[in-house]
């Protein structure tokens, strides 16, 4: 690993939405609010007419870590996942594109897996850069990890926001409901981010093994199956609920507001090429103490 | 600071050929791979389709079958020796994989929802995960290749695979990979068509980037990949990668040019403007994009103090696979020392005070600036050399 910084970035905010739990709160409590009209647009009045369920999430949870890190959305490097990008958008243009042979041109510019994160960087004047990726059922982690390497390179905060639609009926016959989770984090000096706690914390430190991509589902859905390798394109993996396993596990650990660390990890190789680890404790305790072989919640 | 790295190898399958040979060939000779759309349409317009059909997949992959992983596929091949070198040097699981694309089998998906229309059923051999999704796609490059490390699909519209060299240039300098295997591809469908034809930039012929005579974009499809390494016998050099956001409008660029000249002002990592021999600039052929950037470029560069060229009148805006297609081109002129003409341009429009190329010309580069915009606001240059700083 390169010197300036850790592979451990402090959370500063985090934001979570999908149908029925309206915030990080809501998740940790386990309260349930009917809110069928989806999230709230928290976007300016011109770009909030025609926005997707996608982007009204992704601003909504993005505004709800800034909120909670006290941090404008201003100037932060931008990262956006989402394993299926404006599927809703898609599938307007594919029944336009099928009835009448022609495409809304609003559709269609909106229609781009970049979507999302350029209204982000419109709404908030942010000029840094902004990207937009996916990779299947790793596209938490892949988020994730193109926010890590962002803050090795640039120091300083970046945002990285998961979140998926739902799938469509006509297509498949996978059931994935709406979701979307995100994060701010900053970047943490290498020499800090392995004192900043005494070793009299390590052992009550929460070490918490968030492997993305087994962790059941949050809303009572059944565990997705394991990944077999031969046939990895599976669906089954629901990346914004994975990502949002994180989101709870950094707001339980972050007992004290803003700082719970978020190591990222790339072991390479195998069939377990990366990990995600939270705790309120050292590096050293959550890599002691994190279970290698099966995705745990440990109680402190 | 930034890390300079090698490219060792590449290749680009588009319009001009079905072999990175070819499509180097026609270039250099000027000569254009856009004909007449064979798609039905209902309008008219050019398009840069390849010249031959790209082969089946492999067995293996057949459930992954579209048009873009086809032709995703069939630009590997080329490839082949170069990532057996790498596999041996660094690891499968020590080199990335990011692929730059927009539509992935959005054709396939285009297909089956037709048939569903109109049968009521959709295709038996019709995989949403496997072919629709950015994953399916990323799976099927991924296994082709045979690398093993983190993969992913950077989709920023069509600064895409641009784009995707900054994540992979990331990479190798944060020591998480060794090697990373940047892509750009796309395939042509009726949903880019119709939708550049209903936001009346689709030129009903072959597209004019930077002529006063320019009447919108031509869609082009195509694959190209990159292998940037931390170590290795240089064919260039990634020198500098700037990043932007307009922040402005989803779909037109910022009138000054504003998120432009950021991205290529960062790029040059505090070298001199002048130091830059020739860019290879975005200009699909809309006059929005040439005043746009003509602008940033003349603010960086000074009047005339650059050639520039687009060679999107060559292959057409190859969408996802624009990015990591000029970035090829911008390396044959470093290792060639010519600078290809400006296809179309020609009667250059003089009022964007640039020095348009519009014959082909001799010059030794070792410095060449590579410029991706897209929808978003999303804003890529990159700066090859022929050494290391």
């Amino acid at each position: 690993m390169s010197g300036r910084t850790s592979p451990w970035a402090a959370v500063m905010g985090a934001g979570a939405w999908l149908p029925g739990v309206p915030d990080v709160r809501a998740l940790m409590d386990g309260t349930r609010r009917d809110d069928a009209d989806g999230p709230p647009a928290r976007l300016p009045v011109r770009l909030r007419r025609r926005a997707s369920l996608l982007i009204r999430m992704v601003a909504e949870v993005a505004a709800q870590a800034s909120d909670q890190a006290g941090i404008s959305l201003g100037a932060m490097p931008i990262v956006v996942g989402s394993a299926y990008g404006e599927l809703g958008t898609t599938m307007e243009m594919l029944q336009e594109l099928s009835i009448d042979r022609s495409v809304s041109p609003f559709r269609f510019h909106n229609s781009v897996h970049n979507t999302a994160s350029g209204y982000l960087s419109i709404a908030h004047e942010n000029r840094s850069p902004a990207t937009s990726l996916a990779a299947g059922w790793q596209t938490a982690a892949m988020a994730l990890l193109e926010a890590r390497t962002l803050l090795e390179d640039r120091g300083g905060d970046v945002l990285v926001v998961v979140a998926d639609e739902t799938l469509p009926a006509a297509l498949t016959s996978t059931v994935a409901t709406p979701v979307s989770g995100a994060l701010i984090l900053r970047a943490l000096p290498r020499d800090e981010s392995e004192t900043a706690m005494g070793t009299s914390e390590i052992d009550r430190a929460l070490a918490w093994l968030a492997d993305l991509r087994q962790e059941p589902a949050l809303d009572g859905a059944a565990a997705p199956a394991p990944v077999d390798r031969a046939r990895p394109a599976d669906p089954g993996v629901d990346p914004g609920r994975a990502f949002l396993r994180l989101v709870s596990a950094a707001a339980a650990a972050g007992a004290r507001p803003g700082l719970p660390p978020v190591r990222i990890d790339l072991t390479g190789g195998g069939d377990r090429p990366w990990s995600v680890a939270v705790g309120a404790g050292s590096p050293r305790a959550a890599s002691r103490r994190a279970p290698q072989d099966t995705p745990t919640r440990r109680a402190p | 600071m930034f890390a300079p790295y090698p490219v060792t190898a590449y290749s680009a399958v588009n319009a001009l050929g079905t072999t990175t040979r070819r499509v180097i060939e026609a270039l250099s000779a000027g000569r254009s791979g856009l004909r007449r759309c064979t798609l039905d349409l209902a309008f008219e317009t050019f398009a840069g389709e390849l010249p031959e059909a790209p082969p089946p997949l492999p067995a293996s992959l057949g459930d992954f079958d579209s048009r873009t992983a086809r032709i995703a596929v069939a630009g590997l091949d080329e490839l082949r020796p170069a990532l057996s070198a790498a596999i041996a040097r660094h690891g499968a699981d020590r080199i990335g994989l990011i692929v730059g694309t927009t539509t992935a089998g959005l054709a396939r998906t285009e297909g089956a929802y037709q048939a569903l229309r109109e049968t009521g059923h959709i295709p038996l051999d019709y995989d949403f995960h496997r072919q629709h999704s950015f994953g399916g796609l990323l799976e099927a490059v991924g296994r082709a290749a045979g690398i093993e490390g983190p993969a992913l699909v950077v989709s920023t519209a069509c600064s895409a695979s641009a784009k995707a060299l900054a994540s992979a240039r990331r990479l190798i300098a944060s020591g998480i990979a060794d090697a990373v295997l940047v892509g750009g591809v796309d395939g042509l469908c009726l949903t880019t068509l119709y939708g550049f034809h209903s936001l009346e930039i689709l030129s009903a012929t072959a597209c004019r980037p930077f002529s006063t005579e320019r009447n919108g974009i031509t869609i082009g499809e195509g694959a190209a990949y990159l292998l940037l390494e931390r170590t290795g016998e240089a064919r260039a050099w990634l020198l500098g990668v700037g990043e932007s956001s307009d922040a402005y409008h989803m779909a037109a660029p910022h009138p000054e040019g504003a998120g432009a000249l950021g991205a290529m002002r960062e790029a040059l990592q505090g070298g001199a403007p002048s130091e830059v021999d020739y860019i290879n600039a975005h200009s699909p052929g809309t006059r929005l994009n040439d005043q746009s950037e003509g602008k940033a470029v003349a603010a960086l560069f000074g009047a005339g103090g650059v050639p520039i060229a687009s060679t999107k009148g060559y292959t057409g805006h190859l969408l996802g696979a624009a990015g990591a297609t000029e970035a090829v081109f911008s390396i044959v002129a470093l290792e060639q020392g010519w600078i290809p003409r400006s296809l179309g341009a020609d009667p250059a429009d003089a009022a964007l005070g640039l020095d348009l190329v519009t014959e082909r010309r001799a010059r030794p580069c070792r410095r060449v600036l590579s410029n991706s915009f897209a929808f978003g606001g999303s804003n890529v240059s990159l700066l090859f050399g022929s050494a290391p700083p």
